[in-house]
This record gives C-alpha cells, structure tokens and sequence, in this order.
C-alpha cells in the first residue's frame, strides 16, 4: 500500500497538472473555432424545386449549418455567393470544396470572414476533399441571418429571412429555398429550478466540509450532469462544425478533482479542500462558456433544453459555492495556528520538501 | 502549489476574457406605418428570380444617409422576401421604419450588386 504521504504528494501533482490542463486548454479552443452556438433563429427548409429524393438537405443548431447528404451514385455541385462551384459531392461519395472560390472563406466563420485576394470565382476551381461519406455541413450565409443587431421592425414568432440555395444535381438545377423565424425567448422555469438544485447542494457541501474529510463528493451528481450535458452537446453535431471539446472537457476536469478529493481526502483534508476549489473553477469556467444558452431560444444539442440549462446554472451555483467553501477552509489550514496541528499543510509542506 | 494557483488564475482570466460582447448597438428604429417617409424604394416583382439567374440589382444606394426623425419605406412587389441592411421585408409586404437614434450600419442587402448596405444616421 502505498504511504499516505506520498499519496498526497501524488494527489497535489495530479490537482496541479489538471488545474494547468484546464487553463491551457481554454485559449485553444475558445479563440479560433466558430461552432454552432445558441441562437434565437430557427432556419427551416421549406421546398427542395424540383422534388428530389436523392439528396437530404438539413439545418443544424438552428441556423447555424446547412448539411448535405448525398445518396452515393449522385453528383451535386453547390454554387456559391458568386455562382462559382463551391462544394462537389462526388459520386464515390468524396466531398471537395474550391479552394479559389471565396464563398470558403467567407463560409469559414458564422458572421461571414473575408476571402484573400487569390480567391477568385471566376478561376478554375482548385478542389480539396473535406469529407469522404458523401456528407458535408458548411455555414452558409444565405441560411442564417447576418446582421450584427436584430431584424429592425420584427419581433419573435416573426419570420426574418427567405433565401434560395443553388444546387446542381446531375446536371439539374435545383433550388432549395430556405426561411428563418425569430423564436421566443426561452422560459426561466430551467434557470430558477437550476439555482435552487444548484444552491441546496452547495449547503450540503459546507455543511458536511464540518463533519467529513470526503466532502466534495456532495457535488459530483451536477458534475456529471454537467459532463453529461456537454458531452451530448459536443456529439450533437457533425465534427466538421468544430464544437469544442472544452463542452464536456471542463466539468469533466471538475469531476475528476472532485473525484480525487473525495477519495483521497480522506488522508489529507488540505488535498480535499484545495480539489473542492478546482471542481469549482471548472464549473464556474464551463458554466461561463455555456451561459448563452440561457438567454437563447435554441441550443446546438440534442438533449432536452430545459436539462441543459439547469445543468449550467446549477454548476454555476454549485462552483461558486464550492470555490467560496473551499478557499475558506484552505486558507484556515494555511494560518500559522493551524499549522501546529495534525493532518494539514504542515505535514504534506514537509513531504514536498524532502 | 504556486503553480496550481496561478492555473486556476489563469483559467479564470480567460474565462472573464471570453465574457467580452459586442457594445456597438448602431442607429435605432421604429416602426410607424403611418410615416410620411423621406425614402422610398420599390423591390419589383421577379427579382428573386433575377438573383438567381445571376443579375445584379440596385434597388437602394450601396450607401444611405439619414437623419433621426426621417423615414424610410421598402415597398417589396416580389413573391420572395428580401434583406435589406437591418431590414427583411417580406413578399408583398411594405416596411416602414422611423430612425430614432443616430449610429452607423453595415450588414448585407441582397438587392444591391455590392451585398451590402452602409446606413448612416446622423443626429
């Protein structure tokens, strides 16, 4: 069996290491994809002309992504915003996009970005495979509303948005055309049920931080509905359309602190304290990064919205609480008083310097 | 320990960090179908069918100047709503908008070659 001392020097190395994991992680993800995110429009497909029954055109989170999917043996090419050849379904069921057409670049972010000036419609495309399964999902911006500010005039249960995206399927042209509706803000139902689930298990956790060395483990079933909530969310969606993994990562990060500190802590309260402050950052850090689901009418997953939301403010809650719980109890056992006593810093400070 | 410490200070600056928003709100409008407008522009009937075959359109300026108080009104003869700047207008629908507040707006017009609209509205 392995000493308590050296558990805890083991126990602080894994806190440590996931502690820098989950700030290391953040920038990456965060700054440079642009995954679907909550949105208060819904774009449907409202026509496919003429009818086709050989190609599935869908809309993911919301308005975000249109995906096509082709039944192999069929050829479709998709124009872009200048009528160039954009997208090539192959019969074999490799997808290519131009790499000299500029809707690729424009397409490369939600809001439109711009397109170098080698880009040129009008130059033979340059094709790259971007899918070999005869799907393929793309922001396009003839789908989804591109104003920086809301549609001037509308309201929610408004429609904001009409528009006709080209395809060539064999050879034949056929439009689908595609509206996008304003929808109502979400219920505060959600929220409200979240904060008081959130707020009842961050009591527990200080009452039973009294009593029992373990007592982080009071909140890992929010950590895991948070890891839950964020793992549907990340497998929702193709992953072409880049949602991060920083959505189940981060309350994974918590659930394994919180995990370690229940487990562990038995022999060293400081680790159990000072992983109730990390499982609280993680959650307060993921419910950060989710919080405009709150407001959103749609969220880009498949879980019920109304689990997503109370899983984001209950961690929220419950994180805050932990951090505040925590902090307190690791700086008590940080004081020169308790520094004479048994069990706290003072012995695991002696075991990291020897 | 310092360096779990200045992880989770780090991990928290980044996440106050991505809390940032956007703070430009631009002109301000309002909706009075009763406005005597001080522009007003007509989308024909086909020109979502034009669009589509590739034919440019100019139905607003690629840059409109206003003033708070003055109107504007978008007549739309089409069988296919349009964009228009911080507009839609749907089919055989007729908007009309008050500008309330001055600000500057870029966003996407569909009936303008360019794809775009810069409305201006000074105080």
């Amino acid at each position: 069996m392995r000493p308590p001392m050296l558990t805890s020097l083991l126990v602080r190395r894994v806190l440590t290491a996931l502690a820098i994991a989950l700030a290391a992680m953040l920038p990456s993800d965060v700054a440079f994809a642009d995954p679907a995110g909550p949105t208060d429009y819904l774009t449907e497909v409202v026509s496919i002309e003429p009818p086709t029954d050989v190609v599935d055109v869908r809309i993911l989170g919301g308005d975000s992504f249109v995906e096509l999917v082709v039944t192999p043996g069929t050829e479709v090419l998709v124009n872009g915003y200048e009528r160039e050849p954009y997208l090539w379904f192959r019969a074999d069921g490799a997808v290519v996009e131009n790499a000299n057409s500029p809707t690729t670049y424009q397409n490369a972010e939600r809001y439109g970005a711009d397109a170098p000036p080698r880009a040129d419609a009008d130059a033979a495309p340059d094709w790259v495979t971007v899918s070999d399964d005869g799907s393929y999902a793309w922001h396009d911006h003839r789908a989804h509303w591109m104003q920086p500010i809301r549609p001037a005039g509308k309201q929610a249960g408004d429609q904001i948005l009409e528009a006709v995206i080209p395809l060539v399927v064999d050879g034949s042209e056929v439009d689908v055309t595609v509206i996008s509706t304003w929808q109502p803000a979400p219920s505060t139902l959600p929220a409200v049920t979240g904060g008081m689930i959130g707020g009842v298990a961050a009591l527990a956790a200080w009452w039973w931080s009294r009593r029992r060395s373990g007592w982080n483990a009071v909140a890992l079933p929010i950590a895991v509905a948070a890891v839950v909530a964020g793992a549907i969310r990340y497998l929702s969606l193709p992953s072409e359309t880049g949602t991060p993994t920083t959505t189940w990562l981060t309350p994974a990060v918590a659930v394994a602190a919180l995990l370690g500190g229940a487990i562990l802590g038995r022999r060293d309260r400081f680790m159990a304290d000072a992983a109730a402050v990390l499982g609280g950052v993680a959650l307060l850090i993921w419910a950060g990064l989710e919080r405009d689901a709150l407001r959103a009418a749609i969220i880009p997953t498949d879980a019920p919205a109304w689990f997503h939301r109370t899983s984001i403010i209950s961690a929220a809650v419950l994180g805050a609480g932990l951090v505040a719980v925590g902090a307190a109890r690791v700086v008590r056992q940080l004081t020169p008083t308790d520094r004479a006593g048994s069990g706290g810093i003072g012995s695991v400070e002696t075991v990291g310097n020897s | 320990m310092r360096a779990m410490v200045l992880a989770l200070a780090l991990a928290g600056g980044t996440a106050l960090g991505a809390c940032g928003g956007d703070t430009d709100a631009g002109p301000g409008f309002s909706t009075d179908a009763d406005a005597d407008p001080t522009y007003s522009y007509t989308i024909p009937a086909g020109a979502g069918d034009a669009l589509d075959a590739g034919t440019p359109l100019e139905i607003l300026p690629g840059t409109l100047e206003t003033r708070v108080g003055e109107a504007i009104e978008i007549v739309n003869l089409d069988e296919r709503g349009h964009n228009v700047g911080p507009w839609f207008v749907g089919a055989r629908e007729t908007l009309t908008q008050t500008f309330t507040s001055a600000g500057t707006f870029e966003g996407v017009c569909t009936v303008h070659p360019s794809g775009q609209l810069v409305l201006v509205v000074e105080p």
